[in-house]
């Protein structure tokens, strides 16, 4: 009854016979004041704790949208008297076959609809044919006239007569032009071969190196403009700006601005000689693009060149001091992350310098070695005599694409050296 | 109005009605959470999910009159939900009264008060815990949220002469369990809290 009375709960005649009560009872009034100072700590540990607002609005917001009973059994009712018909149950899925009808449509339009550029396996587009330039097809036998404009495929191969010069755009930014009497076949859009007479290339950076094979030995070059010259006697190379890379299977060099050098029919190469960059190019200043020619070269360059893949040249130093002891280097090995689940590698031309620069070697790695599932390295020796008295060497790793294109993982040169 | 009536009403759809529900229950809905589940300041959203999910049964509701204890089972069971999904992670929480941020004001009443009152607040906390289970119900509807007699016996489904006693006898034991937290202060004044 007290704890009734501290929280107010009692009927008022309760209240008036226990307060009467209180009045005279000592014991009691203590308790009442104990239970009072009891609720007063219990509220007071609560206080903070209490709801703070009023939960009515939030509710009522968010209460979800409910029929009525009243409508529900007007519902089943009618229901319960009008049983759909198979028909009318299959007439409810009507909108979910239209979208279906229509999706299956907006698909198949999609996959008939026209191309707006098919220029799928274009390589290049002629810029400019002047005179009596003629090309043919990748496996043809009949050559025809080229004109600006023109489509070009890996395999096309171009001649120019007299007095006459062609211009082509390839993929990669690279501009090719050709004098008269010359004749040089497109292999793939970073890959060229001269077989005859001059021609100037002005090679786009694109991450990719370009080449250019000649009778007697292969160009390779990193973004440039140079100048290729094919005659009987001799093949020359004259370079305008730039670098590149002029090799043949035994001998190789690297041209710089104004330099040029020439390979001779036995395939060893010339001293490189200074030149005039200038002079040696002005025919190919008077070959300039058909304006038409050029923006579909343009077109053709945006819409396709992000497709190519990266391929780049690996450089090393190595350290041949190795302590400061004199080593004689026999050989040098390249090694590689093994990868067992990739075919189609590509090869390797691997060229040696000195500290120097100076050319020393050249030797290959062909692309099955690197396709090997075994194998991780691979010794390439020295011809001839160690090498001695370097103090550091200069590898050159330069990826060949034509038997693949895969580039292996994790290059790493070594050289294997015994002491003197 | 009856409550039994706008239980009815409720039932036709009419949200008004249950506007008035809403009202009349919070403060027992929000204390039956906070029993579960408050400490860890989940009481209020626990009392709303509650609200949504007895709008949404309201319909098996057979005896509008029971509309009370009928409210308590579906709290219970939507604090008992909410505590099974943030089980794991409240395992690692602390309890609220701990990690209230320290305001001006709270720095004004001096360093020791504030600690005073987390710690009296734990040791009420024990006090009711160490309660029969049947027990612990009533006292915190009471004393959390204040209600009186009659509104506590509607929601738990006792009359209001079952939780005279249940309060009664709760409140005798209390009173032995938080005897030495009473302390020296004797004589002092005590104030109720207001809201």
């Amino acid at each position: 009854m007290i704890q009734a009375y501290v929280d107010n709960e009692l009927s008022t005649s309760d209240r008036i016979i226990l307060e009467e009560h209180l009045a005279g009872c000592q014991t009691c009034k203590e308790q009442v004041s104990r239970q009072r100072k009891l609720s007063a700590e219990l509220f007071e540990a609560f206080v903070d704790l209490r709801l703070k607002r009023n939960l009515r609005t939030p509710v009522l917001e968010n209460l979800p949208v409910m029929k009525s009973p009243t409508a529900d059994l007007v519902d089943i009712n009618w229901r319960a008297k009008h049983r759909p018909s198979r028909m009318k149950q299959l007439g409810r899925l009507a909108p979910f076959a239209a979208i279906a009808v229509v999706a299956l449509l907006g698909f198949l339009i999609r996959l008939n609809w026209p191309q707006p550029a098919p220029e799928v396996g274009y390589v290049g587009v002629v810029m400019q044919a002047k005179g009596h330039s003629t090309r043919v097809p990748d496996n043809g036998t009949t050559w025809r006239s080229a004109y600006a404009q023109d489509r070009i495929r890996p395999g096309d191969r171009f001649e120019t007569g007299k007095e006459s010069a062609v211009m082509v755009g390839l993929k990669g930014s690279t501009v090719v032009k050709m004098n008269a009497e010359s004749r040089f076949k497109v292999i793939s859009e970073r890959r060229i071969n001269v077989e005859q007479g001059e021609v100037w290339l002005d090679v786009g950076r694109d991450g990719q190196l370009f080449r250019v094979g000649t009778p007697e030995g292969n160009i390779t070059v990193f973004g440039t403009a140079f100048c290729v010259s094919v005659s009987k006697d001799a093949t020359t190379v004259a370079v305008e700006r730039g670098e590149v890379l002029v090799g043949t299977q035994s001998d190789f060099t690297n041209l710089r601005r104004g330099e040029s050098v020439s390979i001779k029919p036995d395939r060893s190469l010339t001293k490189p000689r200074s030149i005039d960059p200038e002079t040696q190019s002005a025919w190919a200043k008077d070959i300039q693009p058909d304006a038409g020619a050029e923006r579909a070269y343009k077109a053709l360059v945006l819409s396709q060149s992000a497709k190519t893949e990266l391929a780049a040249q690996e450089v090393f130093f190595l350290d041949a001091s190795m302590g400061g002891h004199k080593w004689a280097i026999r050989a040098i090995n390249v090694y590689w992350e093994k990868d067992a689940y990739t075919q189609g590698h590509c090869g390797y031309d691997v060229y040696v310098y000195n500290d120097q620069m100076a050319p020393l070697f050249k030797d290959r790695i062909p692309a099955a070695t690197l396709d090997s599932k075994t194998s991780n390295l691979v010794e390439i020796r020295v011809p001839g005599e160690p090498i001695q008295n370097a103090r550091w060497l200069f590898v050159r790793l330069v990826p060949d694409l034509s038997a693949g294109r895969v580039e292996a993982q994790g290059l790493e040169v070594r050289a294997l050296a015994s002491q003197r | 109005m009856d409550e039994a009536q706008i239980v009815t009403q409720c039932q036709q759809g009419d949200t008004e009605a249950f506007g008035r529900l809403v009202s009349r229950y919070q403060g027992a809905v929000y204390s039956t959470a906070f029993y579960y589940a408050g400490r860890y300041g989940a009481a209020e959203d626990i009392a709303q999910e509650a609200f949504l999910a007895a709008y949404r049964s309201l319909k098996q509701l057979n005896n509008p009159t029971r509309f009370g204890p009928w409210l308590k089972e579906i709290t219970c069971r939507t604090a008992a939900n909410w505590l099974r999904r943030h089980g794991t992670r409240l395992r690692n929480e602390t309890p609220l009264p701990f990690r209230r941020v320290e305001n001006i004001e709270d720095l004004r009443e001096g360093p020791g008060s504030r600690l005073d009152r987390g710690e009296r607040y734990e040791r009420v906390q024990r006090a009711i815990d160490t309660l029969p289970e049947r027990y612990r119900l009533p006292v915190i509807l009471r004393y959390l949220q204040e209600l009186s007699y009659e509104e506590i016996g509607n929601f738990t489904g006792e009359s209001r002469d079952e939780i005279r006693g249940i309060l009664q006898r709760a409140g005798r034991q209390l009173r032995e369990s938080l005897t030495d937290l009473r302390g020296t202060g004797e004589g002092d004044e005590w104030h109720r809290a207001r809201e």
